[in-house]
């Protein structure tokens, strides 16, 4: 169902478009989107595609932490006891790092994910872009061609004018 | 038998949490036994039997759930494992694609919330309300069974608005300076923007006596906020309010003095503002957009133009020409007539009755089911929830 309203708004409405369109009156105050894109997208620094793509690839295969790292000791020959004390240091502070470490994979994935949305976007916009890169290439490279066949025929053309002018000026 | 409300989040003062306490009330004078049960419920909220998700009890066979559902919570698909007879009330949801100017995390939620109910929540209630026609014909759209679904608008004590407004903010505000008023929290798809951008032209070529007052919490983790103070500036425009979170009283002192109620919103599934700024006969300007034309049903002004300059002349009419003025108000007193109280209560009852009377009781096998999920799941949230609520606290 289609609200409609009152005729005598719709009127007045109608009234103050009219006198909208004849004054002239334009306004040129900056949209929100127009003040937006002047303050976020215009950078100072050039933003990389390849390297946020590269980034990103890597940032995904390496947002894990592992908790369980190979127990070593410098002295080679102590080993044999300080490995055995850091496994039992590393078990009792267990309850303690382990729940953090869980938080903090969490997090890196989230983070991760959203990287993943992120350079699926950028990527999908590069690809555009390549596409239409790769088009406009193919484009120019055929109105050079164009060209040049124009520039060849206009010379035949005007050897074939000069040829005539001289026939007519009865030289051959 | 009793019945149970369930939300994502119980907030104070906002459209669902106030649907959902007006709800209760109704449930409570039909002399059924009710609760409301949430993922996190705000400190300001004291309504009685209102509990945390984790304090949830075991079902009975006749027991009811009623679900709002509004946007991308972990408990969306959990609550279609609960064995009991099932009711949805849909509040729409905002499409993400606005929240990409504010928060990835809102734009989450909206999209989570999507995908849900285009999914994992099809077919598993076994009614559903929609706020709106508008509503209504969403979830059509999206594949749900169109005689299983009932528009009742959203129940809003409008009595409630008699009560005694701030007199501080009343006399700060009744300084002769015109009011253009907007109430709803500051998200990307109400267009602040817009608003503000419409509030500029005016004040700076027609009336310098001017203020925009915007009612409504933000984000405080969102861009949005911060990039619409940018945009004051950057404007150059005075008199642009945020209110903040204030008291009800304060809210009924704004829309006392408001001279217009303006809205921009290009998404609302109901929009109750709209219904509030009727109340106290404030005149509506508002774009055509989703279920705003049929909250008004015709009245108000409603625009399908954002041009700053044909908007301001338009706010200059409404302000200036007291005939206008009272026709508008006139025509906004007859349509809140049909958001009445008493009338959607009773149209919420008819439709409960008729429910419990048509669908049957689950059966005790059925009830013996398990609801693993839903239990796991509200308990690994109201972990997180708390423990995002201490670091708030700290």
């Amino acid at each position: 169902m289609k609200y409609q309203n009152a005729p005598e708004i719709q009127k007045f409405l109608q009234d103050a478009l009219h006198e909208t369109k004849n004054s002239g009156e334009v306004c040129n105050l900056p949209t929100f989107q127009e003040f937006w894109e002047e303050h976020y997208s215009a950078k100072k620094e050039p933003f990389s595609e390849r390297s946020f793509l590269e980034d990103t690839e890597i940032m995904l295969s390496h947002h894990q932490l592992d908790y369980y790292q190979e127990l070593t000791s410098y002295r080679s020959g102590l080993s044999f006891i300080v490995r055995p004390i850091k496994k039992i240091i590393r078990k009792l502070n267990a309850f303690l790092f382990l729940p953090l470490v869980y938080a903090q994979n969490n997090t890196n994935l989230m983070t991760a994910k959203l990287f993943l949305h992120l350079r699926n976007y950028v990527g999908e916009d590069y690809q555009g872009r390549r596409f239409t890169e790769q088009r406009t290439r193919e484009l120019e490279l055929k109105l050079d061609t164009q060209q040049q066949i124009i520039q060849e025929l206009s010379e035949e053309v005007r050897m074939l004018k000069e040829r005539l002018d001289n026939y007519e000026g009865g030289q051959e | 038998m009793k019945i149970y409300q369930i939300v994502d989040v119980l907030n104070f003062g906002d459209a669902i949490g106030n649907d959902v306490i007006a709800v209760k009330h109704v449930i409570e004078e039909m002399g059924l036994q009710t609760a409301v049960y949430s993922e996190s419920i705000a400190k300001k909220v004291k309504e009685p039997n209102c509990m945390t998700l984790e304090k949830f009890p075991k079902l009975h066979e006749d027991d009811v759930v009623i679900y709002h559902m509004g946007d991308g919570s972990p408990i969306n698909e959990a609550v279609t494992h609960l064995h009991c007879r099932k009711i949805m009330i849909y509040h729409n949801i905002t499409p993400y694609e606005f929240f990409h100017l504010d928060s990835l995390i809102a734009a989450e939620s909206c999209r989570k919330g999507l995908h849900d109910v285009k999914t994992v929540m099809k077919g598993k209630f076994d009614a559903y309300i929609a706020d709106s026609e508008f509503n209504r014909s969403d979830l059509i759209r999206m594949g749900y069974p169109e005689d299983k679904i009932t528009v009742i608008p959203v129940i809003v004590p409008l009595e409630d608005y008699q009560q005694k407004p701030d007199t501080a903010m009343v006399e700060k505000l009744s300084d002769g300076i015109t009011n253009i008023v907007f109430v709803g929290r500051v998200a990307p798809n109400k267009k602040h923007e817009d608003l503000i951008r419409i509030f500029a032209y005016y004040q700076k070529n027609i009336n310098p006596d001017s203020r925009l007052i915007l009612v409504g919490s933000s984000n405080p983790a969102g861009m949005y906020f911060k990039d619409l103070q940018a945009y004051i500036e950057e404007l150059d425009v005075e008199n642009v309010i945020f209110s903040g979170h204030i008291s009800f009283a304060e809210i009924l002192a704004i829309y006392r003095t408001a001279h217009v109620f303006l809205c921009m919103s290009e998404h609302e599934g109901f929009c109750v503002p709209l219904l509030e700024a009727m109340t106290f006969d404030v005149p509506i300007i508002a774009y055509d957009a989703c279920a705003v034309p049929e909250t008004l049903g015709g009245a108000g002004v409603v625009v399908d133009s954002k041009n700053p300059v044909f908007l301001s002349k338009v706010i200059d009419g409404i302000v200036t020409r007291e005939e206008l003025r009272s026709q508008i108000i006139q025509a906004q007193r007859e349509r809140l007539q049909y958001f009445e109280y008493q009338r959607i209560k009773t149209q919420f009852q008819e439709f409960l009755q008729h429910f419990i009377a048509s669908v049957p009781p689950v059966s005790s096998e059925q009830l013996e089911k398990p609801t693993k999920d839903f239990y796991e799941i509200v308990q690994k949230n109201s972990r997180k929830q708390s423990t995002l609520n201490s670091k708030r606290e700290e």
